[in-house]
């Protein structure tokens, strides 16, 4: 019955999500604290993470890819150091279309990852974020890919 | 009203503007979204190739002015003979220093260039002149440049000025020369003492023209890594209304602390 119950909740949880996204194998889901910025988070043993946050949005423009494009530019490359490696068209897997940034940083002369993917639906814009140390997540590089590919925003 | 004839001469006087615009039936457009292209410090980017020099290091027929500006202030050809010194600055985004430095590297001895100096997070390499270009795009190929100048120096003046102290300086060499065969052994010691002295005024002026023809022959490329800007975000230029953006990096994503 407990066992109900848990399956019962994690799947209204995940019902309340404005996305799903799949967990790939060799990555763990997290419970993410109330005051968390994440609807969902996984990781592996390695501490590549793979994060879904939503936020709202709304009013006429908020749907434009070419505006969140250039504000997470801004704030990443020009404002946060990051070196933007490539930008990608991409599409979620219910075929919204969106933005692949992805960057990349040195921290303690150690190269780091960091990949953000965002579609707009509805009155959000879903921003998945996928990061770690660049040996380890070239190493889950085709499974971050997949969970990316797996995530659906209507 | 039209505003264009329909033989698509001369445009018809529009008496009012709001005639204009009354009289069509096509819907306004709606405004061209501000440019969004990221800036790659094109705002200093200029193409050293719109001053065209001689490649193969002239002999300046006149002398030029000795100034140094960015390539993209100048818009005039410089008149032929003039010896310019190219000098690119390139600051990259800090991501896989080590191997971007050597990336660097190996580009400019692909071109026939060779190391200037390196340090742990700066580079610069010289290349020839005549594939400036090319090893330049490809530096900037290898990473996120986020700002660029090129500087072309004039040098003409100096090299003119040189030369020609050389060409008095030897002259002056063979008359000492000439003058030392005749004299009196009082009179050698004198000779030979500003012999001497003119003998290592043209070993220093043959010196500083063979480093302009140099500096003219191999153009210079200074590569820095280095973050732009600040990270605080408080220092960012632009305060759009979404704290969220401040949240986003690999900080907080990788920061497990508070999950289960």
């Amino acid at each position: 019955m407990k066992k109900f119950l848990a399956i019962f909740v994690l799947a209204l949880a995940a019902c309340g999500r404005p996305f799903d996204v799949k967990t790939a194998p060799g990555f763990l889901e997290l419970k993410e604290a109330d005051s968390s910025s994440y609807a969902y988070r996984a990781t592996t043993p390695e501490g590549v993470v793979v994060g879904v946050r939503v936020v709202d949005v709304e009013g006429e423009g908020s749907h434009d890819l070419g505006f969140w494009t250039r504000a997470l530019t801004l704030q990443l490359r020009d404002a946060g150091g990051y070196a933007l490696l490539d930008t990608r068209d991409v599409k979620s897997r219910d075929g919204a279309p969106g933005k692949q940034l992805r960057f990349g940083r040195d921290e303690s002369g150690k190269p780091y990852v960091y990949w953000v993917t965002f579609f707009t639906s509805d009155d959000h814009l879903i921003v998945a974020e996928a990061g770690g140390a660049k040996p380890q997540f070239d190493a889950a590089q085709s499974s971050v890919e997949w969970m990316l590919a797996s995530l659906a925003v209507k | 009203m039209a505003a264009m004839t329909a033989s698509g001469g001369e445009p018809a006087p529009v008496a009012n503007p709001g005639d204009a615009q009354l009289d069509t039936d096509v819907p306004q457009q709606p405004p061209p979204p501000p440019r969004r292209d990221i800036d790659r410090g094109q705002a200093q980017k200029a193409e050293p190739d719109a001053h065209p020099v001689d490649k193969s290091l002239p002999v300046p027929a006149s002398g030029g002015q000795a100034t140094s500006a960015t390539a993209s202030a100048v818009t005039e050809t410089p008149p032929p003979g003039t010896l310019l010194v190219y000098t690119a600055h390139v600051t990259m985004a800090v991501y896989q220093v080590d191997s971007a430095i050597d990336a660097v590297e190996a580009i400019a001895r692909g071109v026939g260039g060779y190391l200037a100096a390196r340090g742990d997070v700066e580079i610069r390499v010289r290349v020839p002149r005549a594939r400036f270009d090319e090893a330049l795009h490809k530096v900037e190929s290898s990473g996120d440049v986020i700002h660029r100048d090129i500087a072309a120096e004039d040098v003409t003046d100096a090299y003119v000025d040189t030369e020609a102290r050389l060409k008095n300086a030897r002259a002056v060499r063979d008359r000492l020369q000439a003058l030392l065969e005749k004299a009196s052994v009082k009179e050698a010691i004198d000779i030979q003492r500003e012999l001497e002295r003119v003998t290592a005024e043209i070993e220093v002026l043959e010196g500083k023209l063979a480093s302009l023809q140099n500096r003219v022959a191999y153009s210079t490329i200074d590569v820095a890594f280095q973050p732009r800007g600040s990270v605080a975000l408080h220092e960012s230029p632009v305060h759009l209304p979404f704290p969220w953006l401040g949240e986003l990096g690999l900080p907080k994503l990788l920061d497990l602390r508070g999950a289960r």
